[in-house]
Protein backbone atom coordinates (compact mmCIF):
# COMPACT_ATOMS: atom_id res chain seq x y z
CA UNK A 1 0.00 0.00 0.00
CA UNK A 2 1.33 3.58 -0.55
CA UNK A 3 3.10 4.82 2.28
CA UNK A 4 0.79 8.01 2.10
CA UNK A 5 -2.19 6.09 1.88
CA UNK A 6 -1.24 4.35 5.21
CA UNK A 7 -0.11 8.03 6.96
CA UNK A 8 -3.31 9.37 6.27
CA UNK A 9 -5.12 6.17 7.35
CA UNK A 10 -2.97 6.11 11.23
CA UNK A 11 -4.00 9.79 11.03
CA UNK A 12 -7.57 9.26 10.87
CA UNK A 13 -7.68 6.13 13.12
CA UNK A 14 -5.45 8.38 15.82
CA UNK A 15 -8.31 11.30 15.36
CA UNK A 16 -10.86 9.09 15.31
CA UNK A 17 -9.77 7.11 18.78
CA UNK A 18 -8.96 10.81 20.51
CA UNK A 19 -12.85 11.86 19.72
CA UNK A 20 -14.04 8.15 21.47
CA UNK A 21 -12.22 8.86 24.37
CA UNK A 22 -13.18 12.09 24.99
CA UNK A 23 -16.42 10.97 26.11
CA UNK A 24 -15.43 9.07 29.39
CA UNK A 25 -12.64 11.56 29.70
CA UNK A 26 -14.77 14.71 28.93
CA UNK A 27 -18.40 13.92 28.34
CA UNK A 28 -20.89 13.01 25.51
CA UNK A 29 -20.15 15.52 23.11
CA UNK A 30 -20.83 16.20 19.12
CA UNK A 31 -17.32 15.11 18.14
CA UNK A 32 -17.75 11.63 20.22
CA UNK A 33 -20.78 11.11 17.91
CA UNK A 34 -19.18 11.98 14.92
CA UNK A 35 -16.96 9.17 15.40
CA UNK A 36 -19.34 6.59 17.10
CA UNK A 37 -21.43 7.38 13.62
CA UNK A 38 -18.61 6.71 11.29
CA UNK A 39 -17.88 3.62 13.08
CA UNK A 40 -21.15 2.35 12.82
CA UNK A 41 -21.84 3.06 9.41
CA UNK A 42 -18.44 1.69 8.50
CA UNK A 43 -19.14 -1.67 9.79
CA UNK A 44 -22.50 -1.86 8.14
CA UNK A 45 -21.19 -0.84 4.52
CA UNK A 46 -18.25 -3.47 5.09
CA UNK A 47 -20.75 -6.17 6.17
CA UNK A 48 -22.73 -5.39 3.41
CA UNK A 49 -19.90 -5.42 0.49
CA UNK A 50 -18.66 -8.53 1.71
CA UNK A 51 -22.14 -10.16 2.12
CA UNK A 52 -23.03 -9.10 -1.39
CA UNK A 53 -19.73 -10.57 -2.44
CA UNK A 54 -20.21 -13.89 -1.15
CA UNK A 55 -24.14 -14.78 -2.46
CA UNK A 56 -22.34 -12.93 -5.85
CA UNK A 57 -19.55 -15.46 -5.85
CA UNK A 58 -21.24 -18.54 -3.99
CA UNK A 59 -24.80 -18.77 -5.60
CA UNK A 60 -25.51 -16.05 -8.69
CA UNK A 61 -22.59 -17.51 -10.60
CA UNK A 62 -22.36 -20.86 -9.94
CA UNK A 63 -26.26 -20.45 -10.86
CA UNK A 64 -25.44 -18.96 -13.85
CA UNK A 65 -23.07 -21.28 -15.01
CA UNK A 66 -25.04 -24.59 -14.81
CA UNK A 67 -25.49 -25.27 -10.84
CA UNK A 68 -29.49 -24.37 -12.15
CA UNK A 69 -30.79 -25.24 -8.07
CA UNK A 70 -29.08 -22.29 -7.30
CA UNK A 71 -31.51 -20.20 -8.92
CA UNK A 72 -34.51 -21.73 -6.37
CA UNK A 73 -32.18 -20.58 -3.55
CA UNK A 74 -32.40 -16.78 -5.02
CA UNK A 75 -35.46 -17.09 -5.37
CA UNK A 76 -36.27 -17.61 -1.49
CA UNK A 77 -34.00 -14.87 -0.67
CA UNK A 78 -35.98 -12.38 -3.07
CA UNK A 79 -39.24 -13.77 -0.99
CA UNK A 80 -38.25 -12.38 2.05
CA UNK A 81 -38.35 -8.91 0.71
CA UNK A 82 -41.29 -9.50 0.20
CA UNK A 83 -42.14 -8.36 3.69
CA UNK A 84 -42.04 -4.94 2.62
CA UNK A 85 -45.38 -5.24 0.19
CA UNK A 86 -48.24 -5.95 2.06
CA UNK A 87 -50.35 -7.89 -0.69
CA UNK A 88 -47.58 -10.76 -1.06
CA UNK A 89 -46.01 -10.81 2.86
CA UNK A 90 -47.29 -13.78 3.33
CA UNK A 91 -44.85 -14.87 0.69
CA UNK A 92 -41.95 -14.05 3.25
CA UNK A 93 -43.01 -17.43 5.49
CA UNK A 94 -42.09 -19.80 2.75
CA UNK A 95 -37.97 -18.50 3.59
CA UNK A 96 -38.86 -18.25 6.81
CA UNK A 97 -40.36 -21.75 7.49
CA UNK A 98 -37.21 -22.95 6.00
CA UNK A 99 -34.38 -20.57 8.61
CA UNK A 100 -36.62 -21.61 11.64
CA UNK A 101 -36.64 -25.21 10.17
CA UNK A 102 -33.21 -25.61 9.33
CA UNK A 103 -31.47 -23.62 12.33
CA UNK A 104 -34.12 -25.59 15.23
CA UNK A 105 -32.85 -28.65 13.51
CA UNK A 106 -29.22 -28.32 13.93
CA UNK A 107 -29.23 -26.59 17.28
CA UNK A 108 -31.49 -29.00 18.70
CA UNK A 109 -29.51 -32.37 17.53
CA UNK A 110 -26.20 -30.56 19.28
CA UNK A 111 -27.58 -28.57 22.19
CA UNK A 112 -29.12 -31.22 23.89
CA UNK A 113 -26.11 -33.15 23.55
CA UNK A 114 -23.25 -30.22 24.46
CA UNK A 115 -24.68 -28.13 26.79
CA UNK A 116 -27.12 -30.11 28.50
CA UNK A 117 -25.86 -33.64 29.03
CA UNK A 118 -22.64 -32.70 28.75
CA UNK A 119 -22.88 -30.00 31.88
CA UNK A 120 -24.49 -32.47 33.08
CA UNK A 121 -22.23 -35.09 33.03
CA UNK A 122 -19.40 -33.05 33.84
CA UNK A 123 -20.85 -31.87 37.38
CA UNK A 124 -21.09 -35.69 38.51
CA UNK A 125 -17.47 -36.16 39.34
CA UNK A 126 -15.31 -38.11 41.98
CA UNK A 127 -14.74 -36.00 44.84
CA UNK A 128 -11.29 -37.34 45.65
CA UNK A 129 -9.97 -38.03 41.97
CA UNK A 130 -9.96 -36.40 38.91
CA UNK A 131 -7.83 -33.69 37.40
CA UNK A 132 -9.11 -31.26 40.03
CA UNK A 133 -8.32 -31.06 43.81
CA UNK A 134 -10.97 -32.28 46.25
CA UNK A 135 -12.01 -28.57 47.06
CA UNK A 136 -12.58 -27.25 43.73
CA UNK A 137 -14.76 -30.75 43.24
CA UNK A 138 -16.66 -30.42 46.33
CA UNK A 139 -17.23 -26.31 45.56
CA UNK A 140 -18.70 -27.76 42.16
CA UNK A 141 -20.92 -30.37 43.61
CA UNK A 142 -22.45 -28.21 46.21
CA UNK A 143 -22.81 -24.70 44.14
CA UNK A 144 -24.51 -27.28 41.65
CA UNK A 145 -26.79 -28.63 44.04
CA UNK A 146 -27.28 -25.61 45.77
CA UNK A 147 -28.21 -23.26 43.03
CA UNK A 148 -30.65 -26.12 41.54
CA UNK A 149 -32.50 -25.86 44.86
CA UNK A 150 -32.29 -22.27 44.36
CA UNK A 151 -35.12 -22.23 40.92
CA UNK A 152 -36.96 -24.87 42.95
CA UNK A 153 -39.43 -22.29 44.91
CA UNK A 154 -39.81 -24.38 47.89
CA UNK A 155 -42.33 -24.38 50.46
CA UNK A 156 -41.82 -22.25 53.73
CA UNK A 157 -41.28 -25.36 56.14
CA UNK A 158 -42.05 -25.66 59.99
CA UNK A 159 -39.60 -23.03 62.48
CA UNK A 160 -37.58 -26.90 63.47
CA UNK A 161 -34.56 -27.03 63.05
CA UNK A 162 -34.52 -28.60 59.92
CA UNK A 163 -37.15 -26.36 58.39
CA UNK A 164 -35.01 -23.47 59.17
CA UNK A 165 -31.90 -24.87 57.65
CA UNK A 166 -33.94 -25.64 54.92
CA UNK A 167 -34.88 -22.01 54.02
CA UNK A 168 -31.58 -20.62 54.85
CA UNK A 169 -30.10 -22.48 51.73
CA UNK A 170 -31.41 -20.56 49.22
CA UNK A 171 -29.82 -17.38 50.92
CA UNK A 172 -26.31 -19.88 50.66
CA UNK A 173 -27.07 -20.14 47.01
CA UNK A 174 -27.32 -16.28 46.35
CA UNK A 175 -23.97 -16.53 47.42
CA UNK A 176 -22.90 -18.70 44.79
CA UNK A 177 -24.60 -17.12 42.41
CA UNK A 178 -23.06 -13.76 43.04
CA UNK A 179 -19.38 -14.86 43.26
CA UNK A 180 -20.12 -16.22 39.40
CA UNK A 181 -21.47 -12.84 38.63
CA UNK A 182 -18.67 -11.44 40.73
CA UNK A 183 -16.25 -13.01 38.33
CA UNK A 184 -18.18 -12.61 34.97
CA UNK A 185 -18.70 -8.52 35.57
CA UNK A 186 -14.91 -8.18 36.91
CA UNK A 187 -13.78 -10.51 33.60
CA UNK A 188 -15.51 -8.23 31.60
CA UNK A 189 -13.90 -5.06 33.04
CA UNK A 190 -11.01 -6.67 31.98
CA UNK A 191 -12.18 -6.92 28.61
CA UNK A 192 -12.83 -3.10 28.72
CA UNK A 193 -9.54 -1.76 29.80
CA UNK A 194 -7.75 -3.98 27.24
CA UNK A 195 -9.93 -2.47 25.02
CA UNK A 196 -9.06 0.75 26.48
CA UNK A 197 -5.04 0.51 26.23
CA UNK A 198 -5.07 -1.59 23.19
CA UNK A 199 -5.94 1.92 21.37
CA UNK A 200 -3.67 3.89 23.29
CA UNK A 201 -0.58 1.88 22.45
CA UNK A 202 -1.88 2.04 18.97
CA UNK A 203 -1.92 5.97 19.42
CA UNK A 204 2.13 5.66 21.24
CA UNK A 205 3.19 3.73 18.34
CA UNK A 206 1.82 6.20 16.27
CA UNK A 207 3.35 9.15 17.82
CA UNK A 208 6.98 6.68 17.35
CA UNK A 209 7.32 6.11 21.41
CA UNK A 210 6.85 2.52 21.42
CA UNK B 1 -29.21 18.84 45.57
CA UNK B 2 -29.51 16.46 43.05
CA UNK B 3 -27.87 17.97 40.43
CA UNK B 4 -24.97 18.72 42.65
CA UNK B 5 -24.58 15.05 43.40
CA UNK B 6 -24.74 14.22 39.77
CA UNK B 7 -21.85 16.98 38.85
CA UNK B 8 -19.89 15.24 41.61
CA UNK B 9 -20.20 11.93 40.20
CA UNK B 10 -19.81 12.94 36.56
CA UNK B 11 -16.74 14.64 37.78
CA UNK B 12 -15.46 11.73 39.57
CA UNK B 13 -15.87 9.46 36.91
CA UNK B 14 -13.98 11.66 34.69
CA UNK B 15 -10.66 11.86 37.19
CA UNK B 16 -10.84 8.24 37.18
CA UNK B 17 -10.79 8.03 33.32
CA UNK B 18 -7.86 10.59 33.38
CA UNK B 19 -6.73 8.51 35.90
CA UNK B 20 -6.21 5.35 34.17
CA UNK B 21 -5.59 5.99 31.03
CA UNK B 22 -2.15 8.22 32.36
CA UNK B 23 -1.35 5.07 34.21
CA UNK B 24 -1.49 3.04 30.96
CA UNK B 25 0.88 5.48 29.04
CA UNK B 26 3.05 5.53 32.10
CA UNK B 27 3.16 1.71 31.94
CA UNK B 28 3.28 1.12 28.40
CA UNK B 29 6.27 3.24 28.31
CA UNK B 30 8.10 1.99 31.66
CA UNK B 31 6.97 -1.84 31.95
CA UNK B 32 7.27 -3.26 35.00
CA UNK B 33 7.49 -6.94 34.09
CA UNK B 34 5.09 -8.76 36.84
CA UNK B 35 5.36 -12.32 36.90
CA UNK B 36 3.07 -14.97 34.42
CA UNK B 37 1.89 -18.12 35.63
CA UNK B 38 0.94 -20.22 32.73
CA UNK B 39 -2.66 -21.96 33.42
CA UNK B 40 -2.92 -26.11 32.10
CA UNK B 41 -5.55 -24.89 29.83
CA UNK B 42 -3.03 -23.05 27.93
CA UNK B 43 0.05 -25.44 27.92
CA UNK B 44 -2.66 -27.31 26.87
CA UNK B 45 -3.10 -25.58 23.48
CA UNK B 46 0.86 -24.61 23.43
CA UNK B 47 1.24 -28.87 23.72
CA UNK B 48 -1.03 -29.53 21.00
CA UNK B 49 0.61 -27.29 18.08
CA UNK B 50 4.02 -28.06 19.46
CA UNK B 51 3.03 -31.78 18.08
CA UNK B 52 2.16 -30.96 15.15
CA UNK B 53 4.32 -30.58 11.93
CA UNK B 54 4.25 -30.04 8.11
CA UNK B 55 3.11 -33.39 7.97
CA UNK B 56 0.07 -32.70 9.78
CA UNK B 57 -3.25 -32.03 8.25
CA UNK B 58 -4.20 -28.32 8.12
CA UNK B 59 -5.31 -26.88 10.93
CA UNK B 60 -8.34 -24.44 10.81
CA UNK B 61 -8.29 -21.04 11.94
CA UNK B 62 -11.41 -19.39 12.71
CA UNK B 63 -11.07 -16.02 12.93
CA UNK B 64 -14.47 -14.77 14.73
CA UNK B 65 -13.29 -11.63 16.44
CA UNK B 66 -14.27 -7.86 15.41
CA UNK B 67 -12.50 -4.64 14.38
CA UNK B 68 -13.25 -3.15 18.29
CA UNK B 69 -11.77 -6.20 19.51
CA UNK B 70 -8.33 -6.43 17.87
CA UNK B 71 -6.76 -5.59 21.13
CA UNK B 72 -7.63 -8.45 22.90
CA UNK B 73 -7.82 -11.10 20.39
CA UNK B 74 -4.86 -10.13 17.86
CA UNK B 75 -1.92 -10.54 19.98
CA UNK B 76 -3.53 -14.53 20.60
CA UNK B 77 -3.67 -14.91 16.83
CA UNK B 78 -0.60 -13.54 16.23
CA UNK B 79 1.35 -15.37 18.65
CA UNK B 80 -0.44 -19.00 17.63
CA UNK B 81 -0.11 -18.17 14.06
CA UNK B 82 3.39 -17.66 14.08
CA UNK B 83 4.08 -20.92 16.32
CA UNK B 84 2.27 -22.67 13.48
CA UNK B 85 4.50 -21.03 10.73
CA UNK B 86 7.63 -22.55 12.77
CA UNK B 87 6.19 -25.95 12.39
CA UNK B 88 5.39 -25.61 9.14
CA UNK B 89 1.64 -26.18 9.69
CA UNK B 90 -0.68 -25.80 6.68
CA UNK B 91 -3.62 -23.75 7.78
CA UNK B 92 -6.89 -22.58 6.36
CA UNK B 93 -8.16 -19.31 7.93
CA UNK B 94 -12.16 -19.35 8.02
CA UNK B 95 -14.86 -16.50 9.88
CA UNK B 96 -18.43 -17.00 11.05
CA UNK B 97 -18.92 -14.51 13.41
CA UNK B 98 -18.64 -10.91 11.30
CA UNK B 99 -18.11 -9.49 7.98
CA UNK B 100 -15.06 -7.70 9.36
CA UNK B 101 -13.42 -11.03 9.94
CA UNK B 102 -12.15 -11.10 5.75
CA UNK B 103 -10.28 -7.93 6.36
CA UNK B 104 -9.14 -8.87 9.66
CA UNK B 105 -7.48 -12.42 8.50
CA UNK B 106 -5.51 -9.90 6.08
CA UNK B 107 -4.28 -8.00 8.81
CA UNK B 108 -3.40 -11.47 10.61
CA UNK B 109 -0.96 -12.44 7.10
CA UNK B 110 0.44 -8.84 7.15
CA UNK B 111 1.22 -8.94 10.93
CA UNK B 112 2.98 -12.48 10.74
CA UNK B 113 4.69 -11.97 7.52
CA UNK B 114 3.53 -14.97 6.29
CA UNK B 115 4.22 -14.43 2.67
CA UNK B 116 7.65 -14.43 3.50
CA UNK B 117 7.76 -18.20 4.74
CA UNK B 118 4.34 -19.29 3.47
CA UNK B 119 3.29 -19.25 0.00
CA UNK B 120 -0.61 -18.86 -0.50
CA UNK B 121 -2.62 -22.01 -1.80
CA UNK B 122 -0.14 -24.23 -0.78
CA UNK B 123 0.96 -23.84 2.97
CA UNK B 124 -2.20 -21.51 3.88
CA UNK B 125 -5.53 -20.11 2.45
CA UNK B 126 -7.72 -17.67 3.48
CA UNK B 127 -11.58 -18.11 2.93
CA UNK B 128 -12.86 -14.86 4.77
CA UNK B 129 -16.18 -14.64 6.60
CA UNK B 130 -18.66 -17.32 5.76
CA UNK B 131 -22.23 -15.72 6.67
CA UNK B 132 -25.20 -18.14 7.56
CA UNK B 133 -24.35 -18.87 11.47
CA UNK B 134 -24.86 -22.04 12.50
CA UNK B 135 -26.25 -23.26 9.65
CA UNK B 136 -22.91 -22.47 7.53
CA UNK B 137 -20.36 -23.62 10.69
CA UNK B 138 -22.45 -27.04 10.78
CA UNK B 139 -22.68 -27.37 6.63
CA UNK B 140 -18.64 -26.41 6.49
CA UNK B 141 -17.70 -29.45 8.23
CA UNK B 142 -19.86 -32.02 5.92
CA UNK B 143 -19.32 -29.93 2.54
CA UNK B 144 -16.58 -27.72 2.59
CA UNK B 145 -16.05 -27.23 -1.12
CA UNK B 146 -19.55 -26.22 -1.10
CA UNK B 147 -20.13 -24.37 1.75
CA UNK B 148 -16.36 -22.20 1.05
CA UNK B 149 -16.33 -22.38 -3.14
CA UNK B 150 -14.38 -19.39 -3.42
CA UNK B 151 -11.41 -18.51 -1.24
CA UNK B 152 -11.45 -14.40 -0.05
CA UNK B 153 -9.94 -13.58 -3.10
CA UNK B 154 -12.21 -14.97 -5.74
CA UNK B 155 -10.17 -18.14 -6.43
CA UNK B 156 -12.37 -21.49 -6.25
CA UNK B 157 -11.18 -23.91 -3.34
CA UNK B 158 -11.05 -26.84 -5.81
CA UNK B 159 -8.12 -25.43 -7.82
CA UNK B 160 -6.23 -24.64 -4.86
CA UNK B 161 -3.18 -27.43 -3.66
CA UNK B 162 -4.08 -26.98 -0.01
CA UNK B 163 -7.79 -26.95 -0.45
CA UNK B 164 -9.07 -28.87 -3.47
CA UNK B 165 -8.85 -32.58 -1.33
CA UNK B 166 -10.47 -30.79 1.88
CA UNK B 167 -13.83 -32.60 1.63
CA UNK B 168 -15.14 -32.46 5.38
CA UNK B 169 -14.04 -32.21 8.93
CA UNK B 170 -11.91 -35.36 9.11
CA UNK B 171 -9.52 -33.24 6.50
CA UNK B 172 -8.37 -30.85 9.29
CA UNK B 173 -6.48 -31.94 12.33
CA UNK B 174 -7.84 -29.29 14.56
CA UNK B 175 -10.15 -26.36 14.74
CA UNK B 176 -8.33 -22.92 16.24
CA UNK B 177 -10.97 -20.51 17.30
CA UNK B 178 -10.54 -17.09 18.00
CA UNK B 179 -13.61 -15.49 19.53
CA UNK B 180 -15.00 -12.42 20.79
CA UNK B 181 -18.39 -12.83 19.39
CA UNK B 182 -19.83 -15.64 21.55
CA UNK B 183 -19.48 -18.26 18.49
CA UNK B 184 -17.41 -20.40 20.44
CA UNK B 185 -20.44 -22.54 21.40
CA UNK B 186 -21.70 -23.37 17.48
CA UNK B 187 -18.24 -24.64 16.40
CA UNK B 188 -18.60 -27.26 19.94
CA UNK B 189 -21.94 -28.18 18.92
CA UNK B 190 -21.08 -28.65 15.71
CA UNK B 191 -17.55 -29.69 15.23
CA UNK B 192 -15.92 -30.69 18.51
CA UNK B 193 -18.85 -32.89 19.90
CA UNK B 194 -20.44 -34.50 16.86
CA UNK B 195 -17.04 -35.27 15.26
CA UNK B 196 -14.40 -35.22 18.06
CA UNK B 197 -12.09 -32.57 16.52
CA UNK B 198 -9.97 -30.93 18.48
CA UNK B 199 -10.96 -27.41 19.66
CA UNK B 200 -8.54 -24.72 21.22
CA UNK B 201 -10.63 -21.98 21.59
CA UNK B 202 -9.77 -18.22 22.27
CA UNK B 203 -12.04 -16.24 23.91
CA UNK B 204 -12.16 -12.43 25.79
CA UNK B 205 -11.86 -12.07 29.26
CA UNK B 206 -15.81 -11.74 29.95
CA UNK B 207 -16.34 -15.16 28.21
CA UNK B 208 -14.13 -16.80 30.68
CA UNK B 209 -16.43 -18.29 33.16
CA UNK B 210 -18.29 -19.81 30.25
CA UNK B 211 -15.54 -21.69 28.57
CA UNK B 212 -14.45 -23.17 31.65
CA UNK B 213 -17.74 -25.53 31.75
CA UNK B 214 -17.02 -26.39 28.64
CA UNK B 215 -13.26 -27.03 28.60
CA UNK B 216 -13.48 -28.95 32.01
CA UNK B 217 -16.12 -31.46 30.97
CA UNK B 218 -13.36 -32.43 27.75
CA UNK B 219 -15.75 -30.28 24.99
CA UNK B 220 -12.83 -27.88 24.35
CA UNK B 221 -9.64 -29.30 24.59
CA UNK B 222 -7.68 -26.06 25.97
CA UNK B 223 -8.38 -22.36 25.92
CA UNK B 224 -6.97 -18.81 26.08
CA UNK B 225 -8.86 -16.21 28.30
CA UNK B 226 -8.24 -12.87 26.66
CA UNK B 227 -4.89 -10.62 27.39
CA UNK B 228 -3.22 -12.78 30.20
CA UNK B 229 -3.71 -16.24 27.89
CA UNK B 230 -1.96 -14.80 24.91
CA UNK B 231 0.17 -13.61 27.12
CA UNK B 232 1.07 -16.98 28.67
CA UNK B 233 1.19 -18.44 25.24
CA UNK B 234 3.92 -16.16 24.04
CA UNK B 235 6.33 -17.36 26.83
CA UNK B 236 5.76 -20.35 26.38
CA UNK B 237 6.29 -20.19 22.21
CA UNK B 238 9.12 -17.75 23.39
CA UNK B 239 7.38 -15.35 20.90
CA UNK B 240 6.96 -12.14 22.78
CA UNK B 241 4.42 -9.76 21.58
CA UNK B 242 1.74 -7.37 22.52
CA UNK B 243 0.39 -9.35 24.81
CA UNK B 244 2.73 -9.06 27.19
CA UNK B 245 3.22 -5.68 26.87
CA UNK B 246 -0.43 -5.69 27.81
CA UNK B 247 -0.13 -7.80 30.98
CA UNK B 248 1.10 -5.06 33.63
CA UNK B 249 -1.61 -2.66 32.03
CA UNK B 250 -4.47 -4.82 32.99
CA UNK B 251 -2.37 -6.09 36.26
CA UNK B 252 -2.03 -2.65 37.76
CA UNK B 253 -4.93 -1.09 36.42
CA UNK B 254 -7.10 -4.24 38.08
CA UNK B 255 -5.34 -3.22 41.77
CA UNK B 256 -5.99 0.29 40.88
CA UNK B 257 -10.02 -0.24 40.16
CA UNK B 258 -10.22 -3.02 43.35
CA UNK B 259 -8.33 0.26 45.31
CA UNK B 260 -11.25 2.76 43.91
CA UNK B 261 -14.18 0.57 45.13
CA UNK B 262 -13.02 -0.51 48.53
CA UNK B 263 -12.26 3.81 48.63
CA UNK B 264 -15.61 3.94 47.54
CA UNK B 265 -17.44 1.65 49.87
CA UNK B 266 -15.49 3.08 52.73
CA UNK B 267 -16.64 6.76 51.94
CA UNK B 268 -20.02 5.64 51.32
CA UNK B 269 -20.61 3.46 54.48
CA UNK B 270 -18.56 6.54 56.48
CA UNK B 271 -20.54 9.04 55.19
CA UNK B 272 -24.04 7.10 56.29
CA UNK B 273 -22.39 6.61 59.51
CA UNK B 274 -22.41 10.48 60.47
CA UNK B 275 -26.05 11.16 58.32
CA UNK B 276 -27.32 8.72 61.11
CA UNK B 277 -24.92 10.40 63.49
Amino acid sequence: MDPILITFGTFVAVALTVMIFSYPLYRENRIYRFAEFTAVAAAVGNATVVAVRYLYTSNVMPAFTGNYLLVVEMVFTFLLFTTFLRKYAYLTRLPMSFLVGIGSGIALRTVLETQFVGQIWGTMIPLISGSKTPVDNLIIVVSTILVIFYFLHSKRLSSSLAGRTYQSLPKLSRYFMMVFFGATLGSGVATFVIWCSGRIMFILRALGLM
Amino acid sequence: MMADFKKTMLRGRNVIAWLLVIMMVVIYLRPVGLPLVVSPSVRCWYTAASAMSNQSKPVLMVVDYTVGTIPEAQPAITVVTKHLMERGVAMVFVGSGVADETSLMQTVFNSVGIQKTYKYGVNYVGIGYIPGGEVAIATLGLEFQHVAATDAYGNPTANLPLTKDIKSHSDFSAVFDFDTVGNYPLWIRNWAVPHKIPLYSFVDASDMPMITSYYSVGQVQGYMGGIPGAAQYEVLSGLPGDALKSTDVLSITHVTAMILVVAGNILYFTRRRDQKE
